[in-house]
């Protein structure tokens, strides 16, 4: 068994899944592995392989000839960052190649049931971070947020908030992943930061974080009180980067 | 007043409306301006109460001409009053929204002066926000009944939804609680709105540059737990309102004890009948989604079962429809399983295109087994220790209140009080009022 870490782009997982078909055709039992996975000691051999943009175009284009929202199934899967999708995703692709259809839609078969969890797992991300993004008005007028995704969400979300906010800067750092979005009107990309580069913490933004704070509290009916509710819908780990979380009731 | 004190004020009295829904209209940011609108809807936070946040839900103004035992803003109840300014509300909303705090502006009012005065002021706040400062996100508009039609159409044609509030759910209970409101007051605006909508979707087919009324539809809201009516009142008159006027949805809001009019539960007993809103959320559901009829959910009697939901109710009273097998039986009759919802029924119709389901995949698919392994085969495999017309199978499916979903309703304490009795006035019930009312198609 070999252990194959990638380069951690989209580009260098699929030439990672080009090398481990290519290798399994020689019977090597192999297993692709991000490389924040790696361990000083491990019982199986590992390597590390390189991104090629040529392997990777072959890839795309051979999951595209079984179906063409095969590769973006993929994708999504993939960005779940759920740890073990990578094999799930090369037995995925094994299946599509070798019965030479697409390897989805019965989800009663185990591969295709895991890929699919780890899709709606980055859906359910990008959809948390659509909801609970906030931003902070800083003194030149930028709009800054900080994220910390469990997925790789950010180029997911960066269209929403692009098209949204199309009259204002934005950043949006993703803490976790050190990434960061930048906004403005006639385009956007992702940064990612270097690792010497620092991460300013959020100016205050002032009466508006307080109006919000208190309507918040002022729209919830006592009556009615229902706290497990509430964290059903607003689990603990999102509300660190909530404004109307920050403190207690006044 | 501060405009902090003025949003408490204002947020606080619009607590008691149920609806919070930005969904229904989807619409492309525009370059250089501010706002989209996304048609699932986006819930930016949840109240202490459990309930969705996506609009900033305000009323324009408290003050209110009208005594409506069942309201808070009832003009002989003692409580600060305050009024936003058109100009003030569009500000705050801009602010808000850009923050990503919320989807838009839900807005409603107290009538103060007039009807009509009451409507222009929240036009105008509209106005402002669409003109002004381009804002393309969600607006929900509650008209004011009385309003002027011409108003409404005004109204429609800026906001995304537009609601008419029906309040209580039979004629008798609004003649004796809100005997200011009449029943024209209410279903002939939402007549109007449903007619407009449609001549404007027309237009839509033969001009691009149509401009669209309330994209999003209508909806509408009723007070549960005020007045003896029964379920079955309710929900044949939410089946009819979704027949007749094409609404979107019918919201239920179970009535928190403001005020002290004799025929209103009293104030320090009364628990909210928060486990009654559930079950009738569930039927709506069913009636919506599963092609249930209000009938066919309250064909036991007036009142719905509280102890299991609507679906197992009416699976315990048909044992001649059980069990379905799961590889073979239609959509229709999936959706009829507890425990199978519309996108698990989806996903057997799929997944059995692969090849035969058996138990254990079924599990695997999402169903909730717990309940629907009762009343389907699979592969002819039947896994309920009981057979479907057990005796003791009701006592199985009854929802237990010490764990799952339905301990969430047990926080107000005191068992909901059962709705009160006395006799309601004798008029045509709504319902009827409905059926009389000439929608041309």
């Amino acid at each position: 068994m070999t252990l194959l870490y990638y380069s951690p782009t989209w580009e260098g997982f699929l030439t990672a899944v080009f090398e481990a078909f290519d290798r399994r055709r020689k019977g090597e039992g192999l297993s692709i592995r991000h490389p924040r996975e790696q361990d000083a000691v491990s019982l199986f051999e590992a390597e590390r392989i390189g991104a090629d943009p040529q392997k990777a175009e072959r890839v795309e284009r051979g999951m595209a000839k079984l179906s063409p929202s095969l590769p973006e199934t993929v994708y999504l899967a993939w960005l779940s960052e759920r740890p073990g999708v990578e094999d799930d995703l090369l037995a995925l692709l094994q299946k599509g190649f070798d019965e030479k259809r697409d390897p989805r839609g019965n989800l009663a078969d185990p591969v295709w049931a895991c890929v699919n969890k780890a899709c709606r797992q980055t859906g359910w991300e990008r959809q948390r971070m659509l909801q609970f993004v906030r931003f902070v008005q800083t003194p030149e007028g930028i709009y800054v947020a900080d994220i910390t995704p469990n997925s790789n969400v950010l180029a997911l979300i960066a269209g929403h908030f692009h098209g949204r906010f199309n009259d204002q800067r934005l950043l949006i750092r993703d803490l976790r992943r050190r990434l960061v979005l930048i906004s403005q009107q006639d385009s956007w990309f992702i940064r990612e930061l270097s690792e010497d580069e620092e991460i300013p913490p959020l100016p205050e933004d002032g009466a508006f974080e307080d109006l919000w704070r208190g309507y918040f509290h002022a729209i919830s009916n006592p009556a009615r009180q229902n706290l497990k509710l509430q964290q059903k819908f607003v689990p603990l780990r999102y509300r660190e980067h909530l404004t109307e979380f920050q403190t207690p009731p006044p | 007043m501060d405009l902090m004190e003025k949003l408490n004020v204002l947020g606080d009295a619009a607590k008691f409306d149920a609806s919070c829904a930005s969904s229904g209209s989807g619409r492309a940011g525009k370059p250089g301006q501010l706002g989209n609108a996304f048609s699932a809807g986006i819930c930016h936070t949840w109240g202490a109460d459990g309930r969705c946040i996506c609009l900033l839900k305000v009323l324009q103004s408290n003050v209110c001409i009208y005594d409506c035992q069942y309201c808070h803003n009832r003009c002989s109840n003692d409580i600060p009053r305050a009024t936003f300014k058109p100009e003030e509300l569009a500000a705050l909303t801009v602010q808000f929204y850009r923050r990503n705090y919320i989807e838009g502006l839900f807005l409603s009012s107290g009538v103060f002066k007039s009807p009509d005065h009451t409507m222009e002021r929240m036009i105008n706040t509209m106005r402002i926000l669409r003109e002004t400062h381009k804002f393309g996100g969600y607006i929900h508009v509650k008209t004011i009944p009385g309003a002027d039609m011409r108003l409404i159409n005004e109204a429609g044609l800026l906001a995304d939804r537009v609601s008419v509030n029906i309040e209580l759910p039979s004629s008798g209970s609004l003649a004796l609680l809100a005997p200011d409101k009449k029943p024209e007051m209410i279903f002939s605006p939402m007549k109007g709105i449903d007619t407009a909508r449609r001549m404007y979707l027309e237009d839509g087919k033969k001009h691009r540059s149509a401009p669209l009324f309330a994209p999003a539809g209508q909806s509408t809201q009723m007070i549960v737990g005020a007045t003896p009516d029964t379920d079955r009142t309710i929900l044949r008159l939410s089946g009819g309102l979704y027949r007749k006027f094409r609404l979107k949805r019918v919201y239920f809001s179970a009535y928190i004890p403001v005020g002290t009019h004799p025929a209103l539960p009293p104030r320090e007993t009364a628990a909210v009948p928060l486990l009654r809103e559930h079950r009738l959320y569930q039927s709506d559901w069913l009636m919506r989604f599963y092609s249930f009829s209000a009938d066919e959910i309250t064909e036991n009697g007036e009142l719905l079962d509280m102890d299991v939901d609507p679906k197992c109710a009416w699976a315990l009273r048909h044992p001649e429809f059980f069990p379905v097998e799961a590889n073979r039986a239609d959509r229709e009759e999936l959706l009829r399983v507890p425990g199978v919802g519309v996108i698990s029924a989806d996903r057997i119709i799929e997944a059995r295109r692969y090849g035969p389901l058996r138990p254990e995949n079924l599990r695997k698919l999402g169903i909730v087994m717990k309940r629907a392994r009762f009343f389907l085969t699979a592969g002819g495999k039947y896994e309920g220790e009981s057979r479907h017309d057990h005796p003791y199978l009701r006592e199985l499916l009854t929802d237990r209140f010490d764990n799952g979903q339905t301990s969430l309703f047990k926080e107000g304490g005191a068992p909901a009080l059962p709705p009160p009795k006395f006799s309601l006035p004798d008029v045509p019930s709504f319902s009827n009022m409905i059926n009389s009312i000439n929608t041309a198609t």
